[in-house]
């Protein structure tokens, strides 16, 4: 759908060989000019004119609602009638068409190139076909919005990229195993889903450890550092194993350090931790601009309202990832639950954010001086890029340990939205279908929507103490299954029913 | 999910206005849900084409631009654009004029393949095994960018799986005849696992070879443990770390140190040296007196390492090799009588009990090994991150600064 959310084959400049044998330097890509030759008269004749009139068009199918776009004059009596189904509009005049009017405008008026309602795709009528031309599609997938940031990169210093680089083979997309180096599957998994993450791929793939000025011993992000440069830079497809980052890993956290299993989450927490210490993370959580808090840290909003003096008293906690509660939610909800014991992410995220009570002895307000019933409120007051959630699998009491095996569902796409404290705080009993939520009545471009995407998912297989762990990772639009030093391609079938431990979703789409 | 939306939208309107007509509601509903379903159908077709005809337009380019690129003269190789002429080109599908290209009808009827933008050759467009596996023509050459292989017991470039790296002794023994058999017979370049297809190859010259990159199902990687210099399992890895961290049996390391320490004072003083040299040189796997008498040398170090971590999956030299047939058995006990007598042999025959490994008799993964490792551990002094990153460059793949070009985003 996007750029961002959604890396394709990666895109690098490299040498070709010629028929000779001889290098010669390729100037990158090719670069294909425009769409088709059709679009290229268009763009020579009115190129202003015609980005004019798309960036118009595309905010009528991102921002207006969405009726606008869906309606349409009838030909026959005139009459303006609204379609589900996509229509078209003409680049070149204000005309609103279903497909067999579009085809008539085209022969009559000649206007040859309409944009389609849903989704802002260009049909030309003399390809008779759609086309995908880089100047429109750049803005297409902008949704007509204007860059914040602009790409600063000159041609200067694309030429500099390009002459300075080398060939790096097209297999070396970064999927490779991890060797199980003994008890090492929960360091495997964290691993795969950090180098399966695209920001901080391209924080290690653009230098940002240098291995070369980092003077640590048994650097944790070195290794990773070195992980990311073998998986994308060799041409090969066995395992790896990763010595340093074991080494490192023992030397910087010795909770976790020797030859046992460990808990994966703990080792997330442990490596994200670590990671933003050596990536020259400040003390100062609040605003550290490390790698690691750009894409994972978050604040959690926590409300305690007095039940007396309706006093309320609001905490901001950071967090790194979201841990759920997955215990058999309360009787009451039975009916809710389908068939089988399985409960509904969203279900857990509801319970995590819906209203508790607190006891007269857990909380003393302080304008009613003294211990008072109360209710308290966890929202998402702040949201990363990408979002771990931790499924409490494993309890742990005083003498014993046990795994709970609850099927927990979890969806490919993920609204998170309804848990953030814009939408607790304005929406006091929760009123579902009450209130349209969809304020801007843009179907394409919803307001009040935070769609997230499941980026990634670690799966624990087994029992508590002689379980392993493999990992699910997106890449592209393929979905691989990471057990240890072995990759496979999986189904989202098989991805979304697996016993899921951590789950990571990652935003859909980013503002850039 | 936003599709229901305006359907809402739309029935509260009609419904709204006026009592329906029996049977309207029907009529809308079913008209509704055929609408949304042509939506549904209509954005996944969209998608797909758009992906695909993405891939042939960068196709139909990327052809002229190496037909152009193949025209200018070799000399000129320092800057197309500075060159007097300008490079360009046409094929059926594009107009390549210095480094625009203009395309030419419609790419997914003009190119029928897709060719690679990175190495400009054409991409396989079925996997080489498993699922929906076609026979490519092998006398061209392709990108290695495969189609993902779907095939039990096999990863997604088609190497078979590792095999389970706790095998029996006679299994191992067993897998090694075997591999030492195929290995006599194939003449396929060690290490990259040839793929069925080719089980004829020799017959034409020409032929390229489909190339999974991996290893074979029973290989198991060597490390040199960044600590200790030692070569080791990878698979001990963690069991071999713990003790030379010192992390879990505190003594029996700081033991283990000490004697090692006591042996480079006294001995041969070259303990990291010595665990290299242990392993079998390439091709002179199995018999041979001279990794005998070369394991001989070093036999009172490797004894002593032993004792470090009793159970870690050390290099067996062919020379423990040899020993294990004498000797089967040894009781834990004994074992660590034997080691504490330092008698060089007791404990080397200990070792062999427990790992018994095959791998080492593999003889192409043991030299591509032994390639790559020297110069992973050769200078001890140097940290050894960065002494990793040089060796990757030296082993042919690009250096460091390559990612930033594909890094950016």
């Amino acid at each position: 759908m996007d750029a961002i959310a959604k890396p394709s084959a990666l895109a690098s400049p490299k040498l070709i060989k010629n028929a000779k044998g001889a290098v010669v330097p390729s100037s990158q890509m090719a670069h294909i000019a425009y769409g088709c030759e059709h679009m290229r008269t268009m763009m020579e004749n009115a190129r202003k004119q015609t980005f004019g009139h798309y960036r118009g068009i595309l905010q009528k199918i991102y921002e207006e609602p969405s009726i606008i776009a869906q309606t349409y004059n009838k030909k026959t009596d005139g009459l303006s009638v609204v379609s589900l189904r996509p229509l078209y509009l003409c680049l070149q005049c204000p005309n609103i068409m279903t497909e067999a009017d579009r085809d008539e405008h085209i022969d009559s008026k000649r206007h040859i190139f309409s944009v389609e309602s849903r989704g802002g795709n260009v049909y030309c009528g003399d390809c008779q076909d759609f086309i995908y031309d880089p100047l429109l599609e750049e803005r297409r997938l902008q949704k007509g919005k204007k860059r914040k940031y602009e790409d600063t990169t000159t041609t200067e210093e694309h030429k500099l990229v390009l002459n300075n680089s080398t060939f790096l083979p097209c297999r070396a997309i970064g999927l490779r195993g991890l060797y199980n180096m003994g008890q090492t599957c929960f360091m495997s998994v964290i691993l795969q889903t950090l180098i399966h993450n695209p920001f901080i791929r391209n924080f290690y793939l653009s230098e940002g450890h240098k291995t070369v000025d980092c003077e640590r011993e048994s650097c944790v992000s070195c290794a990773l550092d070195e992980m990311f440069v073998e998986f994308h830079s060799v041409e090969k497809t066995e395992g790896f194993g990763a010595v340093n980052m074991l080494m490192g890993s023992w030397l910087a956290g010795e909770a976790l350090a020797g030859y046992q299993q460990q808990d994966a989450h703990e080792y997330m927490q442990f490596m994200l931790n670590t990671l933003h210490l050596q990536n020259g993370g400040s003390t100062d959580t609040e605003d550290c601009d490390c790698i690691v808090h750009q894409t994972f840290y978050g604040r959690l909003s926590s409300t305690v309202t007095c039940d007396n003096c309706r006093n309320t008293t609001t905490a901001l906690d950071p967090y790194m990832d979201l841990s759920l509660d997955i215990r058999n939610l309360p009787k009451k909800k039975k009916s809710e639950r389908s068939d089988d014991d399985q409960i509904a992410l969203q279900s857990c995220l509801d319970r995590f954010t819906g209203r508790e009570k607190l006891g007269a002895a857990e909380y003393t307000c302080q304008t009613c001086d003294g211990g008072q019933n109360a209710t308290k409120q966890l929202s998402i007051k702040q949201l990363p890029p990408v979002l771990p959630i931790h499924l409490k699998r494993f309890e742990h009491s005083k003498s014993t340990s046990t795994k709970l095996e609850t099927r927990i569902s979890f969806p490919l796409t993920l609204d998170l939205y309804p848990y953030t404290t814009a939408y607790r705080s304005t929406s006091p009993p929760p009123a579902k279908n009450a209130a349209p939520r969809n304020t801007s009545h843009n179907t394409n471009a919803p307001a009040n929507t935070l769609i997230y995407e499941l980026s990634s998912v670690v799966v624990h297989k087994g029992k508590i103490d002689s379980g392993h762990y493999i990992s699910y990772s997106r890449e592209g639009d393929d979905w691989f299954m990471f057990d240890d030093s072995k990759v496979v391609l999986a189904s989202e079938k098989e991805v979304l029913g697996a016993e899921a431990y951590l789950l990571f979703y990652m935003v859909q789409c980013l503002e850039v | 999910m936003s599709e229901d939306r305006p359907a809402d939208g739309n029935e509260g309107d009609g419904t709204g206005a006026a009592t329906l007509a029996p049977g309207m509601l029907e009529d809308l509903t079913r008209d509704i849900l055929e609408s949304l379903i042509h939506n549904i159908i209509y954005q996944t077709a969209l998608s797909c084409h758009r992906s695909e005809k993405q891939l042939r337009m960068q196709s139909a380019a990327t052809s002229a631009e190496s037909l152009a690129l193949a025209n200018i003269e070799p000399p000129s190789i320092k800057n197309s654009q500075s060159q007097p002429s300008l490079p360009t080109a046409e094929t059926d599908a594009a107009l390549y004029e210095n480094g625009r290209v203009f395309l030419k009808g419609n790419p997914l009827k003009t190119t029928p393949e897709i060719i690679c933008p990175h190495c400009k050759l054409p991409r396989l467009m079925h996997p080489i095994m498993g699922k929906g596996m076609q026979q490519p023509d092998l006398t061209r050459e392709y990108c290695m960018l495969y189609p993902w292989v779907q095939r039990s017991g096999h990863d997604v470039y088609g190497n078979p799986f590792p095999t389970d790296m706790a095998k029996s002794k006679k299994e191992r023994e067993l897998l090694k005849q075997q591999q030492k058999q195929q290995d006599k017979e194939s003449v396929g370049t060690p290490g990259s696992q040839d793929t069925d297809m080719n089980a004829g190859d020799g017959t034409q010259g020409k032929e390229i070879k489909l190339n999974t990159g991996g290893k074979p199902a029973s290989y198991i990687p060597w490390h040199t443990c960044p600590k200790c210099k030692r070569s080791l399992l990878i698979t001990r890895f963690a069991h071999h770390l713990d003790k030379c961290l010192g992390i879990s049996g505190r003594q029996s390391s700081r033991a283990a140190m000490a004697k090692i320490s006591g042996v480079n004072g006294s001995g041969s003083g070259n303990t990291p040296l010595g665990s290299r040299m242990g392993t079998p040189a390439p091709g002179s796997q199995g018999d041979g007196p001279i990794p005998k008498s070369k394991a001989k040398g070093i036999s009172p170090v490797k004894n002593l390492r032993d004792n470090a971590d009793a159970s870690d999956g050390e290099n067996d030299t062919p020379e423990r090799k040899k020993k294990k047939t004498k000797s089967s058995y040894v009781k834990k006990a004994d074992r660590e009588k034997l080691s504490k007598e330092g008698t060089p042999n007791g404990s080397s025959v200990k070792i062999k009990l427990k790992t018994g490994n095959p791998t080492e008799r593999r003889d192409s993964n043991m030299s591509e090994k032994r390639e790559r490792e020297p110069s992973e551990s050769v200078d001890e002094g140097a940290p050894k991150a960065k002494k990793l990153k040089l060796s990757m460059g030296k082993a042919g793949s690009p250096p460091a600064p390559t990612p930033l070009a594909q890094g950016s985003p």
